[in-house]
């Protein structure tokens, strides 16, 4: 047969293309967290760490932030126990972190300081490296300051800020950097005054905060959050100050990725944060959650191929702001995990009609909840508790932890708890998976 | 525990399909053989109905590439970073530096083994660069200013002579773009090459002959030699390599005026 098709150079184009064709329905073996990047490689099997970028509190410790490593490792003596940590030095207002696309390196960063420290996680996947610190993130990029989520590309690296050096308020941009650490470009958000031809719903207010991608659509979704101005100060002075308060993101933006140009500026009042997109070959679309006015929104590609933002569930009693953080949703695009920090609560909704959601299920995780990261199977669900420095509860209620749990389709179970403040470590924030078996 | 790279991902799942992939590039006699004696309707015909074929692909929507490529020119392309420069070996066997390989075109590269059986990893690639050099066929500027570079990154079994027999995908050049087939004297040669351009290749311990594993990466580069986009498996559409190859060369184009 093979000798055949080779004996006819049409036919032989065409056996290519249809070998194209077929390898673009992959089967997806995966195992590992979900609502991460596509570009990196995947684990197959369970976790072996979850490492856990950390705020240093003063007096508490080395009162440094630092990457913890927490020992999954089924049977291991230390499961469950912190097994490594690595402090940078100072206190830099630690928040979110991620792999590079080969994932030998995790970048975290400082939103305060702007700094981005990136850990070397390939040479000892359980002892993670400081290997080099990007410290003049405001200078290189033109002004971005805050640099907030990463997320892994081809080769580079894609940094959401959340703020600015010149105003200190929400206005920032995208940066892009090598895998190296060499700045590429800097894409800020549209704007009113400078939409770069997107179509503005409402208004274009230049905030950010997530970033991501569905590369099979060629597109990517941003939100929006508040500015150094805002993150860097007490929670309650915030809420008081009429002002402050309308410093806060009230757009999500869909964007055309290869070009990286908007198209379209969503009107999504309340500060829209984590975007995580469905991973069904067919599902167009990506819920947010809105953190002022306890909505879940969803962005969705319409029967004539238009991106729209439409609000289709509420979280809670949004009257009682119980401030929708993280979200993380299932591989089978079924259920969303739903934190939020004042109530401490977690509530799973079925999505699987996601112009429907329905809670099916809610918990108190603690007095203050914040990022969850869930297993590729669904099964196994991690938390921790810090917001910001600034807004975390006090006293009693300054309860700082990270809790694993097992997910039984009804039910979440303990599998073990880390208190933070005992072990002198500080406020956890982002988690994210390692493992040994990605580098043998 | 197991764990596999983006490219070995669907190994098992794509078995059929590689093979599909692997045999069709590699038909040994089949390309020369079709270029060479045309039958009844000639060279010409089947080169127009080849190139109409990959043209149509290179329109055309799919489940995996759901939407229209850019057009050429509308944005911008930032430098990433230099294309590495390296010592390489031709399909004769000739000690040539990359550099000079890479000089005087823009340039498509990408980073093979061909014992690669995983159908979303270097037949993969393979096959888009044919696609790309279906297409020069049909715009003769573009053949002229483009070239195509694959280059192995498994010297210990890819020799030049299975180079050689690996370029026989290509067929003969008559208007399409230049496709040279590299690779190198040794691992130790070739370290310095992927180090600079991050291709990552890991070679799986106690099973030499399981072949390496790596991420799927293909380079645009510029005639200043510097990488202005790099292509994993979620972008490897030859839309659009071709609409950021045309933006490259309409940036030439409006420097030179």
């Amino acid at each position: 047969m093979i000798r055949n098709l080779g004996r006819n150079l049409t036919s032989w184009t065409a056996a290519i293309a249809a070998a194209v064709a077929l390898v673009g329905t992959p089967v997806a073996v995966r195992a590992d967290e979900t609502c991460q990047s596509p570009y990196m490689p995947k684990i197959t099997g369970e976790e072996e760490y979850v490492y856990v970028w950390t705020l240093g509190v003063e007096g508490l410790g080395d009162g440094s932030d630092k990457l913890v490593t927490v020992d999954v490792r089924k049977g291991s003596p230390t499961h469950g126990q912190v097994i490594h940590s690595v402090s940078v030095g100072g206190r830099h207002e630690a928040h979110h972190a991620d792999f590079t696309d080969d994932r030998r390196f995790l970048w975290a960063s400082g939103l305060d300081t702007s700094q981005i420290f990136v850990f070397d996680v390939q040479t000892d996947p359980a002892k993670p490296r400081l290997v080099k610190t990007i410290d003049d993130f405001v200078q290189v990029s033109g002004g971005v300051v805050g640099p907030h989520g990463f997320y892994a590309l081809p080769g580079r690296m894609l940094v959401g800020g959340l703020s600015n050096a010149k105003d200190k308020t929400g206005r920032t941009a995208l940066v892009e950097y090598t895998n190296e650490g060499r700045h590429i470009e800097t894409h800020w958000m549209p704007t009113d005054a400078d939409p770069r031809g997107a179509v503005i719903e409402k208004v274009a207010d230049g905030y950010g905060y997530d970033a991501r991608v569905l590369p099979r659509k060629n597109v990517m979704f941003t939100t929006s959050f508040t500015g150094w101005d805002n993150y860097m100060r007490d929670l309650g002075q915030v809420l008081q100050d009429a002002e402050a308060m309308k410093r806060f993101g009230q757009t999500a933006a869909v964007w055309n990725f290869h070009t990286r140009q908007p198209k379209k500026v969503f009107h999504v009042p309340g500060a829209p944060l984590e975007v995580r997109i469905a991973w069904g070959p067919t599902h167009n679309y990506a819920f947010t959650t809105t953190a002022l006015t306890s909505q879940i929104w969803l962005i969705h590609e319409d029967a004539r191929g238009e991106w729209q933002a439409k609000a289709v569930g509420d979280i809670g009693d949004p009257k009682k702001i119980p401030l929708p953080v993280d979200i993380s949703l299932s591989a089978d695009d079924r259920t969303l995990w739903v934190d939020s920090f004042m109530d401490g609560m977690v509530r799973a909704f079925d999505v699987s009609d996601p112009f429907k959601p329905k809670q099916m299920y809610e918990k108190q995780i603690g007095r203050q909840l914040n990022m969850v990261s869930q297993s590729w199977d669904g099964k196994r669900l991690y938390f921790t508790s810090s917001l910001i420095a600034r807004w975390d509860k006090q006293g009693a209620d300054n309860e700082q932890f990270l809790k694993a749990y097992t997910w039984d389709g009804s039910e979440l179970r303990d599998r073990f708890a880390l208190d933070f403040t005992a072990l002198k470590l500080g406020r956890p924030h982002v988690m994210r998976f390692g493992s040994a078996a990605l580098y043998k | 525990m197991t764990t596999r790279t983006q490219s070995g991902a669907r190994r098992a799942a794509s078995r059929a399909l590689a093979l599909v992939a692997v045999l069709s590039v590699w038909g040994g006699a089949v390309a020369p053989l079709a270029w060479g004696h045309g039958g009844p309707h000639g060279p010409a015909a089947s080169v127009r109905s080849a190139v109409v074929e990959a043209e149509d692909q290179l329109r055309a929507r799919s489940a995996r590439f759901d939407f229209d490529p850019p057009r050429p020119g509308s944005y911008r392309l930032p430098v990433v970073k230099p294309a590495a420069d390296g010592a390489v070996l031709d399909a004769s066997g000739r000690p040539r530096r990359l550099g000079e390989v890479l000089a005087g075109r823009v340039v498509v590269l990408s980073f093979i083994y061909t014992r690669c059986s995983d159908a979303n990893g270097c037949p993969l690639a393979t096959a888009v660069l044919y696609q790309l050099h279906a297409a020069t066929a049909a715009d003769p500027e573009l053949a002229r200013q483009l070239k195509l570079v694959t280059l192995s990154f498994d010297p210990g079994h890819d020799t030049p002579e299975a180079m050689v027999r690996y370029s026989r995908v290509a067929p003969p050049r008559d208007t399409r773009s230049a496709w040279e087939f590299l690779t190198t004297a040794s691992d130790r040669q070739l370290a310095p090459i992927l180090a600079g351009y991050g291709q990552r290749v890991q070679r799986p311990a106690g099973a030499p002959a399981a072949g390496p594993t790596h991420l799927l990466r293909v380079y645009l580069i510029d005639r200043q030699q510097r990488i202005r986009n790099i292509y994993g498996l979620d972008f490897l559409d030859p839309r659009l390599l071709l609409a950021d190859v045309r933006t490259l060369l309409q940036e030439d184009r409006e420097t030179r005026r």
